[in-house]
């Protein structure tokens, strides 16, 4: 079993991208194989964003690398095993910071729409 | 051997051109997948892995900078892309996109106001101007004109 837990300042500063965040939202919500992410991404967006296995491996590679995402072996009724990968701390703490960011983004948005739309009135 | 067996097979030999670090890491579910995978979403994959891999070799692997991390400092004038690994993603690319370019060409997509131009020999033996073939502008629309 093979677990990677490891703060990363750098990575609490940047901004996540899109791929990024869904695949981390996807394993907020339990442990999932790579298809299991696939499809619980293509859930959680209502279809509007398609991840392939190419984009999300690249992702996964770059979150594991960084720590924000785990990887554990776990074995079948059958005898095989397969890898799965779950949220680390730094992972979920990161996530959290983004969706705070994402909050503020809306909240500015809104009262910018908002005027907006007095102005048009 | 049916359609779905030929496809996984193209797809195994595009992830070939992984990087061996990344192929032997992720290869195995990346083929996992795509035999899990619907025929509409087969577009998608091969796309979708072909741009990643071009990246992947431009980028580079982080399954080798993980393992390399805990004792590796790259001064700021060491470029952490060398010839190695830039050329094979540059001929890669070079390739994908001269692909792409021979589709277009053979293939070309509609125009979007339905007027295609064609350049055509004009036989001179047909009242042409001059003797010599020459290339003439022709207008087509696609949609009747009155």
């Amino acid at each position: 079993m093979e677990v990677k837990d490891k703060d990363s300042e750098n990575e609490d500063d940047r901004p996540l991208s899109s791929a990024a965040l869904h695949i981390l939202l996807a394993l907020a919500e339990s442990d999932l194989h790579g298809y299991g992410i696939m499809q619980s991404v293509k859930r959680q967006s209502e279809g509007t964003f398609k991840l392939g296995p190419g984009t999300l491996y690249a992702n996964l590679d770059r979150l594991l690398a960084g720590g924000l995402v785990g990887e554990t072996e776990r074995k079948l009724k059958d005898g095989e095993s397969r890898r799965e990968y779950f949220l680390t701390s730094s992972g979920e703490r990161v996530l959290r910071l983004e969706v705070r960011r994402l909050r503020q983004v809306i909240n500015v948005a809104r009262t910018r729409l908002g005027k907006l739309g007095e102005r048009g009135a | 051997m049916n359609i779905q067996s030929c496809v996984l097979y193209a797809y195994r030999l595009l992830l070939v051109l992984y990087p061996p670090s990344f192929r032997r890491r992720f290869a195995g579910e990346m083929l996992e997948l795509a035999a899990a995978a619907e025929p509409s979403e087969w577009p998608l994959i091969f796309g979708d892995t072909s741009v990643a891999i071009v990246r992947c070799w431009l980028e580079g692997t982080h399954s080798t900078a993980a393992l390399a991390e805990s004792n590796a400092y790259v001064p700021l004038r060491e470029s952490p892309i060398s010839a190695f690994v830039f050329l094979p993603g540059l001929v890669l690319s070079i390739v994908t996109i001269a692909g792409l370019s021979y589709v277009n060409y053979k293939w070309p997509p509609p125009c979007a106001n339905g007027v295609h131009v064609v350049m055509r020999d004009v036989d001179p033996s047909q009242g042409g101007p001059s003797q010599r073939p020459k290339l003439a502008r022709i207008a087509t629309a696609s949609s009747s004109t009155t």
